[in-house]
């Protein structure tokens, strides 16, 4: 092995290093230098060292630890790249994490068997090496295994927005039936006509989000005792972008995936939510620029891109029916609070 | 006793030597033994010539040779079972590692156990067989000293996985420690002991990688929730404050309604005074706990420092007084609410009492439980979320009293 090598190697190390660094610091560019020193650490250095090594073993006549090498290193770069989506919160990080780390100990594992009589020396540096991997590995995922979910948080918002969604759609029913049908005057019937449009818009979008969350509701509780796989004949639509791979655990992530993605769950919303804040801007008793920023509170503000529909109504990718329903349920909240809004600006409360 | 001079001792040295014994250690033990037995009989009278002569008789022309081989077949037996318990402990720990992850891909339970017995086995197992193994090898004191800091590393890293298993708070120190011993001990001797010669490059090439492992564990470790999870909670913290300001508005138009009445306006009174006073110990708890996570935020700003910290709510909200006091104020809320509310509106009390119950259990458990169900693990983000949407719950009572003691005004007007 060249000594340039190994120099290149240490250069590689260092971006890593700055990544890391930059990463717990939230600086922008954590990512890059992340992905690019792993990406030309394996590519440049791991692949190098490989070479050399099975140089030596063919000098060596050692046949067998070149199957070994060959397996050990396809193990070790799947299992740097499903650490690397997990910090990176890649979709594949379960496949890559689970599927290197077993290649890797399996490899370990037939290599002590097989070389019970071999001469061959292990050195202090490989066993550390494999100390590192599968103690960290455990490490970790007991950590994260021990860390409650955010189940019970996402519950106690939904509670709260539920709570809020019906006194706000009370209020405006209460409204719009005791002031604005009533309201006879001549001169207010095109401002009486869009806070109708409003409120009819509002109740559509409601019951929207209200039959979605009927679905996912029963879903959940048929979850319980369902073991199949989900029909994948029931996805309308092209699927976006899911993190953890489909498996028995994930059954409820991909059933609720098919109901939120059929035409009639978040496609429908998303338009419904489209016109309402059409209607918005034609509202009457307010400036255009307080129109607007109405308008842009039915707006997420932190879309993540490419991520669709998926991501807006939802909050997140990785998610789980407490999430969506808690989500969805803000959304319910949000759409009353911006009725009662406008309403209130035109009439007497 | 008479003591043999030099030259004496030299003939000793001499013969014995003339054996060509490979065991220096039992080349020095038979010197000090024969010349002990010589020194016995010269002081029994005997020239050195007749107590040496009388000396390699009682040994024989054989003995050094045949003692060293039956040496040197003992400790090739002990070395022998040294190697094979090391293997067999690698094997173990490999063997359970490997066995947990198939457990845990098809879905069994004990995969945990399996894994976390692996990291035992791998930490007082075959870390110290191992080391004690090479250490021996060792000649020189840096060599010595680097495998003391390998070992403590492969001996502690596992142990940190192990108890890991069990949330104990030493297992992320074991962890540092390890990784300390690593970083600062075994990789810096490592690079310093590095002979310039052929096998240069590979060795500088196995620390290299090894460096690189040690990063992306660290990195790993690091692990906390994705961006996308902490804009989806921030956002549901923007909106349970728009929705409490909101609730408060709808609120004033209410209590400005039984303002007419003059015998509900004393206890009108009295519920938005005790709901703003209460909403404004509770922002105020929230802003502090802000404060305490990230000293150097500023009103206005979107992210604050661990915002992403699975453990600061443990630390200043679980652990913290204000929190007990803030868990029993709304407490005697919910009593006053309560007692306002007529025994004939047996609905509405449940929905309060729901609604300002901070527990998953139907009954009303003790503040520790309260504590640990609001805000045990969750993120900072999160903690701050729930927060807005206790504030959330206590404008929505507010609001159900309210809009009650109206419905009763208008009923009697």
């Amino acid at each position: 092995m060249k000594k340039s090598i190994n120099i290149a190697g240490i250069i590689f190390l260092l971006v890593i290093f700055l990544g890391i660094v930059f990463k717990r610091l939230h600086y922008p560019g954590a990512s890059i230098l992340m992905t690019f020193g792993i990406f030309l650490f394996i590519a440049v250095y791991l692949l190098s060292f490989l070479i050399h090594l099975i140089k030596l073993a063919k000098a060596e006549g050692a046949g067998i630890n070149k199957i070994f090498l060959y397996l050990g290193f396809t193990g070790i770069i799947i299992l740097t790249f499903g650490i690397l989506s997990k910090i990176m919160h890649w979709p594949g990080a379960y496949y890559g994490l689970w599927g290197g780390i077993g290649l890797v100990s399996f490899v370990f594992l037939m290599f002590l068997v097989l070389n019970i009589k071999s001469k061959e020396k292990v050195s202090m540096i490989s066993v550390l090496i494999v100390v590192v991997l599968l103690g960290t590995f455990s490490f970790n995922t007991f950590r994260i295994g021990n860390i409650r979910s955010m189940n019970d948080a996402y519950l106690f918002s939904e509670a709260s927005f539920s709570a809020n969604s019906r006194i706000l759609w009370k209020e405006c029913e209460r409204i719009i039936n005791d002031q604005v049908a009533k309201d006879t005057l001549a001169s207010n019937i095109k401002s009486k006509n869009d806070l109708m449009s409003i409120h009819l818009k509002v109740q559509e979008t409601d019951l929207i989000i209200g039959s979605i969350l009927e679905k996912i509701n029963i879903a959940k509780s048929e979850g319980l005792t369902i073991n199949g796989p989900v029909n994948k004949s029931n996805f309308t639509q092209e699927r976006i972008y899911i993190k953890e791979p489909l498996n028995k655990s994930n059954f409820m992530q991909e059933r609720i995936y098919a109901i939120l993605m059929t035409d009639e769950g978040l496609p429908k919303l998303d338009r419904s939510i489209a016109e309402y804040r059409k209607l918005i801007e034609t509202a009457p008793g307010m400036n255009a620029e307080e129109k607007q920023k109405l308008s842009e509170s039915l707006v997420y503000p932190y879309l993540y891109e490419g991520s669709g529909l998926l991501y807006k109504f939802t909050g997140g990718n990785d998610f789980t029916s407490d999430l969506t329903l808690c989500n969805l349920m803000l959304w319910k909240s949000k759409i009353w609070e911006i009725e009662y809004v406008l309403l209130s600006r035109n009439i007497k409360i | 006793m008479n003591n043999l001079n030099e030259s004496q001792a030299d003939l000793i040295v001499q013969w014995v030597k003339s054996h060509h014994l490979t065991i220096h250690s039992l080349e020095n033990e038979f010197i000090d033994h024969i010349c002990c037995d010589v020194e016995a009989l010269m002081a029994e009278g005997k020239s050195f010539k007749t107590a040496f002569n009388f000396s390699q008789m009682k040994l024989g022309d054989n003995v050094l040779n045949g003692l060293e081989k039956q040496t040197i077949l003992q400790l090739t037996y002990n070395q022998r079972v040294m190697k094979f318990m090391t293997k067999l402990t690698g094997i173990i720990v490999l063997f359970s590692f490997f066995a947990a992850i198939i457990s845990n891909v098809i879905g069994l339970d004990y995969w945990k156990t399996l894994m976390a017995g692996g990291m035992i086995v791998l930490s007082i197992g075959f870390a110290p067989l191992f080391f004690i193994e090479h250490y021996r090898q060792q000649e020189t004191g840096s060599q010595k000293i680097l495998h003391i800091f390998g070992f403590l590393a492969a001996f502690l890293i596992p142990l940190a996985a192990f108890l890991g298993l069990f949330n104990s708070p030493n297992a992320v120190k074991l962890l540092a420690v390890g990784l300390i011993f690593l970083v600062f001990g075994f990789i810096p001797l490592s690079i310093i002991s590095i002979k310039k010669d052929t096998t240069r490059t590979a060795l500088s090439g196995s620390i290299i990688i090894l460096l690189f492992f040690v990063l992306l564990s660290i990195g790993f470790t690091g692990l906390k929730i994705s961006k996308d999870r902490i804009n989806s909670w921030l956002f549901i913290s923007d909106a349970t404050k728009e929705s409490s300001s909101l609730l408060n508005d709808l609120n004033q138009s209410y209590f400005i309604q039984l303002k007419n009445d003059t015998l509900l306006t004393g206890k009108a009174i009295e519920i938005v005074e005790k709901s703003d006073i209460l909403v404004q110990k509770m922002s105020g708890f929230r802003d502090n706990f802000i404060m305490e996570v990230d000293p150097s935020f500023k009103e206005g700003k979107v992210f604050f420092q661990n915002i992403d910290n699975h453990f600061v709510g443990q630390k200043y909200l679980i652990n913290s007084n204000a929190t007990d006091v803030l868990l029993n104020e709304i407490e005697e809320y919910k009593n006053l609410i309560l007692s306002i509310l007529t025994d004939e509106n047996e609905l509405i009390k449940q929905n309060i009492a729901s609604l300002l119950k901070n527990d998953a259990q139907d009954v009303s458990q003790d503040l520790n439980s309260q504590k640990n169900f609001l805000f045990r693990d969750f993120p900072a983000i999160t903690d701050v979320a729930l927060i807005n949407s206790m504030i959330v719950n206590v404008r929505v009572v507010e609001y159900q009293t309210l809009h009650y003691l109206t419905v009763k005004s208008s009923i009697k007007n």
